[in-house]
């Protein structure tokens, strides 16, 4: 009753899939929760990723897909739901903490989960990064963007060109 | 000809003008604003919400410093939970795909923004089907650009196709010349998505006939206009419109007959508070609902 059919077409108790991250780590997780990915989904639709032979992912690392499959085991549940109708307004909230959490990390991290997110197709997380690095941008000025993504300093031609720029786009400014 | 007694359906923008004005008490002003907000309220929310006004105080904002100057010293307060970085530039190097979908999440002003921090922004914000909403547009601000010029400049600057653009706020009595072009450059760039509303007075203000010309509009809301002639050079052509909203539009029957013959996809049409008598609306449409307010 914990897992109950999550709609994958498989019934009983929660089939397990095995993932392997380009480093060769091996993961076991629900396929309920693995299923998040759009790809994944077909993989574990033809059968795959059960018994001995792991499903590899050689475009993603294992300190990436321990992150991912955390962001997915968290939101199985919900998304077995269909989008969660049911779901309690302590339930949102809880989820919606643990997206704010999640996302608080190093910025090379984001890059990493944007990309196996976009790869994997998992649509919730890939909307997720992308609202947090738009926020990072939110409200700042070109200069203090540029620092924030890491940019080097400009040279002075690029700052003559970001100065034109922004004359031109003074809408953007005012 | 124009028999007062014959009912609503000969009503006219003077009319209603001169009804509001006759009254006191609260000012036809303050009579107007009250319709509009609640206009405004039935409308389809924003694409992107507007930023909270504080925040957002200025782009050269580094002056609150007094307060309390941290370590990271270029942090503004209200987005303090910037990720950090490690000193290299990894979001740039996103595919466009990413970085499109993350610009397409930034209020007008910041994803223009976005636009002067390299020549790879700037090629990703053009290819990011531009958001308008003059919410995200300061009115007249320091420089003293009125708000109407900053929204063609912004919709000129981009390349299309855009996205959607939401105007409620301003009143176009004096920028009649803009906004004709600027419709003009909506219809040219394939806008999808179009609210546009005139704060009045006065009630009659032209819209201008290119907006008949924007094919690729899929929802179209359109509040307190003097809807143009259908039977204009140019007939009308909206072969994806699903929505269409006239609020607060007077529209003869002949002209709404003419809109939704050339609407083959609309879904619903909102009529709100357009001075028709509803039992004379002959609706010609296969797969429409009607919600009259």
């Amino acid at each position: 009753m914990a897992a109950p059919e999550s709609g994958d077409g498989n019934n009983g108790a929660a089939r397990m899939v095995t993932l392997i991250s380009s480093d060769n780590t091996r993961f076991e997780v629900e396929a309920a929760a693995a299923s998040l990915s759009q790809t994944l989904q077909l993989t574990i639709l033809d059968g795959g990723g059960g018994g001995g032979d792991g499903i590899p992912l050689p475009n993603v690392d294992s300190a990436t897909l321990s992150k991912v499959l955390e962001y997915c085991i968290k939101h199985a549940p919900a998304a077995a739901n269909g989008g969660a109708p049911n779901a309690t307004a302590v339930d949102r909230a809880e989820l919606e903490r643990f997206d704010n959490e999640f996302v608080n990390i190093d910025q090379s991290v984001l890059y990493s989960l944007i990309m196996a997110a976009h790869n994997l197709e998992i649509e919730g997380l890939q909307s997720l990064v992308a609202k947090k690095v738009a926020d990072m941008i939110k409200g700042k000025s070109p200069m203090e963007i540029r620092r924030t993504l890491g940019f080097p300093d400009p040279t002075p031609e690029e700052q003559a060109e970001m100065n034109a720029h922004m004359l031109e786009y003074g809408w953007a400014y005012e | 000809m124009d028999d007062a007694g014959e009912g609503l359906d000969h009503m006219t923008y003077a009319r209603v003008e001169q009804h509001f004005k006759s009254m006191e008490d609260p000012s036809a002003q303050e009579r107007i604003d009250c319709v509009v907000s609640l206009l405004l309220s039935i409308l389809p929310p924003p694409l992107v919400p507007a930023p909270e006004v504080d925040s957002d105080d200025d782009s050269s904002s580094l002056t609150s410093s007094d307060s309390e100057a941290s370590d990271a010293s270029e942090v503004h307060g209200a987005v303090a939970e910037a990720a950090p970085g490690d000193g290299e530039d990894r979001i740039s190097r996103l595919p466009d795909l990413l970085l499109i979908d993350i610009i397409h999440r930034l209020p007008t002003k910041d994803a223009g923004r976005t636009a002067v921090l390299s020549t790879h922004w700037r090629r990703v914000w053009a290819a990011t089907p531009l958001i308008v909403d003059d919410a995200h547009l300061h009115a007249d601000g320091p420089h003293g650009i009125p708000i109407v010029r900053a929204i063609s400049r912004c919709v000129a600057a981009h390349p299309g196709p855009i996205g959607g653009v939401r105007i409620t706020g301003v009143p176009f009595i004096h920028h009649e010349y803009s906004l004709r072009r600027l419709v003009a450059v909506l219809a040219d760039k394939d806008v999808k998505d179009l609210i546009l509303v005139n704060r009045p007075w006065p009630l009659d203000m032209p819209l201008p006939n290119d907006i008949l010309r924007c094919a690729s509009l899929e929802h179209l809301y359109l509040g307190v206009w003097h809807f143009p002639k259908t039977t204009a050079a140019c007939p009308p052509a909206f072969p994806d419109l699903r929505e269409l909203g006239l609020f607060h539009c007077i529209v003869p029957n002949k002209e709404l007959d003419a809109m939704l013959a050339h609407c083959p996809k609309l879904e619903v049409l909102s009529i709100a508070m357009s001075y028709n008598d509803p039992s004379r609306l002959r609706l010609a449409s296969r797969s429409l609902q009607v919600q009259h307010s």
